[in-house]
């Protein structure tokens, strides 16, 4: 679908697009295409290490405000031609892949903080801003948005609500998409809209939740009004060691069901404790590795850090707060090269999230499935997101040497994503709970939704009648 | 291939996005190409031989500012900066160099300074001929930033010290290192290191970080060695020193003032120390460290020498560390470098100073 570079169309469009954000705001680089031909999926790394064609777009383009993204969009209509929007390029599921090439609109120059608002504890920014320079203005007003994950250094605020992020501190603070209050959206046919300025109404369905989650298929969010903490006074840090995961799953329950409002809990399984956990952290144990937080008030922290070592620590082994700390303090280190899996390794992370009474039962059946079908695979796991109801299971599979054949190995990649993810669908748990569909999952939404998926495909005709957004993802197919 | 040397850093680097919200060249257009992991993905294209290096790819390799922002930032203390001037060996040993970067070449071939078209006269101090003490300058000092010798001039004198300059002072020869020119900066940098040995000073002192980075650490790379008998010393050490042997003596600041780290004096050669000691004895509880610092500072732009081809618009790089100058309220920010001054001065709400050009201030 790539428009022919040498045909003079490709000259009219190319003008056309300058002519809205400006001559040095559009790339037909070959250097670009190459960047945008990957993000974090490892089928694209895959295909970019093995020689493949990469899959790329025709121009790249960097809007300045919602009234030029308009304006891309309805040209975008007339022409027929997919636009992808890229925030960080950070996505783990082929999200921001423009497999269909046409536009990618990349929203990395949107990234005003427009308000930060004390009164109501809440920051307006456009959403092209990096999370990570988003929390650096709040801090020099001691605030943040408490959204801290992994990804903070290279994924955009509108990246971390088209995906429903989850960041390392939800378990107190909720996920990305708890913390808006409202947003303006451009439409794929290019209108502007805003949701009310508040969220909690009862003035019909939350407008925001249909662009929540919805990767760039529905429109495009421009801008959002999140809510902001003050720091806290301290944060403090406690880990323990179980004998195996079970007991660790009900301390991290009871850590929840107690009154506790921990800032975060993570457990890990033996396998991850043994492997990552040692090699990180130097922490080198047999079991099941958990570390949880708390914080606020000095005086209020002791008092909950009384109590949850109290609950936590019934069939546990103390560790102590350092060992905790230290987890902390090489969170991130988790994802950096030569820690995290890479080339000529395939690995995939299959986070899922499942209620208490299910959530044990979701990570046997996708460890055992994957021990049964590829035995040249390792299951490791750790439940990093805790809610009131359930966990979430951030699983990966690895697989050190896979076929070098690439197509081979697309197909061995697949199969080990389709076998885990039925698992997980069958013991109560869902596709994902974080990094979202993208282009990885996309065949299993109808799966999962059953007839209920006609609801989304039907809002995505309604909204995007001419398919221009994000083909191919979330299961929507193309026009 | 020199990027062979540096196969293990393009290809941990390739697929990590882990450093983009430090990169000042990624933040500067904002397209991919410029952040560490699409140059690291170019670099891996032709170290795989899957490319050959095309305009595009060079120039997004020439769009690095070499400030190290990504390794400094990096876990895995993979040093991308690193594979990308290996990467400007090769393309210039193959004469695919931007036109710019041989425009500077030929500048500084033919005049002694990298200021394109630019007809300059070098700062004329007067100095003695037989000290221990010789000041160099460096191009950017000697033929633009003078107000940074005449300082550094007035704070030797105030120290009591004698010191001597070379005449036909020759480039050190770290710009054309960076631009890939490997030959012809080590011998621009054997003509200096001879002439700075034909004098025989017990001590080198420089203002700038690119100067203090050339004779400390690439001339090492050259295998031209300074001797025991002959120290190198920034002015910020220099001053220090002479601070601490009561033999300088400073006005006390009163206002509230910040420093604005040099890449290629704390990062690069760990001198982060020295100048921030300076500040805190003459200003006090006044000097305020802003957010980012040492080797997490901001890049300010000292090797950022064009981008796509075309001038920088340093205001851009400024921007930043302006603001992190406001939100600690400092009403100075005393800079390490004239680059840095000069990126920095348009966005500051406050008063930029040079170091050198601080202290003079406060001689008494």
């Amino acid at each position: 679908m790539n428009l022919n570079r040498k045909s003079f169309m490709f000259d009219m469009v190319l003008f056309e697009l300058q002519d809205i954000v400006g001559r040095g705001n559009v790339s037909v680089k070959e250097a670009d295409k190459l960047a945008y031909s990957v993000d974090y999926y490892w089928i694209s790394e895959l295909w970019h290490d093995r020689s493949g064609p990469l899959t790329t777009a025709d121009f790249i383009v960097q809007p300045q405000s919602s009234q030029q993204i308009s304006k891309i969009m309805v040209l975008a209509n007339e022409y027929k031609l997919p636009v992808t929007v890229w925030g960080g390029g950070g996505g783990s599921q082929g999200g921001a892949l423009a497999v269909f090439g046409g536009i990618i609109m990349d929203v990395k120059k949107m990234n005003r903080v427009i308000e930060i608002d004390k009164v109501s504890m809440t920051v307006e920014a456009e959403t092209g801003i990096l999370m990570q320079n988003l929390e650096w203005e709040l801090e020099k007003h001691g605030l943040s948005t408490m959204h801290i994950p992994a990804s903070i250094f290279c994924s955009t605020l509108g990246g971390f609500l088209a995906h429903r992020g989850t960041g390392v501190l939800s378990t107190k603070y909720g996920k990305m998409e708890d913390m808006v209050v409202s947003m303006e959206v451009v439409l794929p046919t290019g209108e502007i809209i805003e949701s009310l300025p508040v969220n909690k109404t009862a003035s019909g369905p939350d407008l925001n939740w249909i662009f929540i989650g919805s990767e760039g298929t529905l429109g495009v969010i421009t801008k959002v009004k999140v809510t902001v903490k003050k720091m806290p006074q301290v944060r403090k840090f406690q880990a323990f060691l179980y004998k195996d995961l079970a007991r660790g799953l009900e301390a991290g329950k009871n850590l929840m069901h107690e009154g506790i409002k921990p800032s975060v809990i993570r457990l890990y399984d033996a396998e991850e404790t043994k492997s990552l956990v040692k090699r990180v952290m130097g922490v080198d144990r047999e079991g099941a590795y958990l570390v949880y937080g708390v914080e606020g008030y000095e005086d209020v922290v002791e008092l909950e850090a009384k109590h949850a070592y109290k609950i936590a620590s019934k069939g546990g082994e103390d560790l102590g707060t350092e060992t905790g700390k230290l987890w902390w303090d090489t969170r991130y280190k988790f994802f950096y090269p030569p820690y995290y899996f890479s080339m000529p390794q395939a690995f995939g992370t299959c986070d899922t999230v499942a209620t208490y009474a299910n959530i044990e039962s979701v990570y046997w059946n996708m460890k055992n499935s994957v021990a049964e079908k590829f035995p040249q695979a390792r299951f490791i796991g750790h439940f990093s997101h805790w809610f009131d109801w359930g966990a979430m299971l951030y699983a990966r599979f690895i697989i050190d040497n896979p076929p070098s054949d690439k197509h081979q190995a697309v197909s061995l990649y697949n199969d080990v994503w389709n076998t885990v993810i039925r698992a997980a669908l069958k013991e109560g748990g869902v596709l994902n709970e974080h990094h979202g569909i993208g282009l990885k999952l996309g065949r299993l939404m109808k799966e999962q939704y059953g007839p209920s998926f006609k609801i989304i495909k039907d809002l995505k005709k309604m909204l995007d009648p001419n398919h221009i957004m994000n083909p191919g993802k979330m299961g929507l197919g193309v026009r | 291939m020199e990027i062979e040397k540096t196969r293990q850093i393009i290809k941990s680097c390739r697929y990590c996005l882990m450093c983009k919200h430090v990169c000042p060249s990624g933040s500067y257009s904002y397209f991919e190409s410029d952040y560490p992991r699409g140059r690291a993905l170019i670099m891996d294209r032709v170290l795989e031989g899957k490319n050959d290096y095309t305009k595009d790819m060079i120039d997004a390799l020439y769009n690095c500012f070499l400030c190290d922002s990504c390794h400094a930032s990096c876990e895995g203390d993979w040093e991308l900066p690193q594979a990308v001037r290996q990467a400007r060996y090769d393309i210039v040993a193959r004469d695919l160099e931007p036109q710019r970067a041989k425009e500077i070449k030929e500048s500084l071939q033919n005049t002694g300074h990298p200021f394109v078209g630019e007809t300059l006269d070098p700062v004329r101090i007067s100095s003695q001929k037989e000290c221990d003490l010789l000041y160099v300058m460096g191009p950017y000092i000697r033929f633009k930033q003078h107000d940074i010798a005449k300082a550094a001039k007035s704070i030797i004198e105030a120290s009591g010290d004698c010191f001597s300059i070379l005449e036909d002072e020759p480039d050190c020869g770290a710009v054309l290192d960076m631009l890939g020119y490997r030959k012809e900066a080590e011998n621009k940098g054997r003509a200096l290191f001879n002439k700075i040995g034909h004098r025989k000073p017990k001590r080198i002192l420089v203002s700038d970080p690119l100067l203090y980075y050339c004779i400390s650490s690439l001339f090492k790379d050259w295998g031209l060695d300074t001797g025991k008998d002959m120290a190198i010393e920034h002015i910020s050490g220099y001053v220090l020193r002479n601070l601490k042997a009561g033999r300088l003596d400073l006005k006390k600041f009163d206002e509230r003032v910040t420093l604005v780290d040099s890449e290629y004096l704390c990062r690069f050669c760990d001198y982060c120390l020295e100048p921030r000691e300076v500040l805190k004895e003459v200003c006090g509880k006044n000097f305020v460290e802003m957010r980012h610092r040492k080797k997490q500072m901001i890049a300010t732009g000292e090797a950022a020498f064009f981008f796509n081809g075309g001038k920088v618009e340093g205001s851009l790089l400024g921007k930043r560390i302006a603001q992190e100058a406001e939100a600690v309220r400092a009403g100075t920010a005393v800079t390490l470098s004239g680059t840095a001054k000069e990126n920095l001065s348009s966005s500051f709400s406050g008063k930029v100073l040079e170091f050198g050009e601080f202290i003079r201030e406060l001689i008494q």
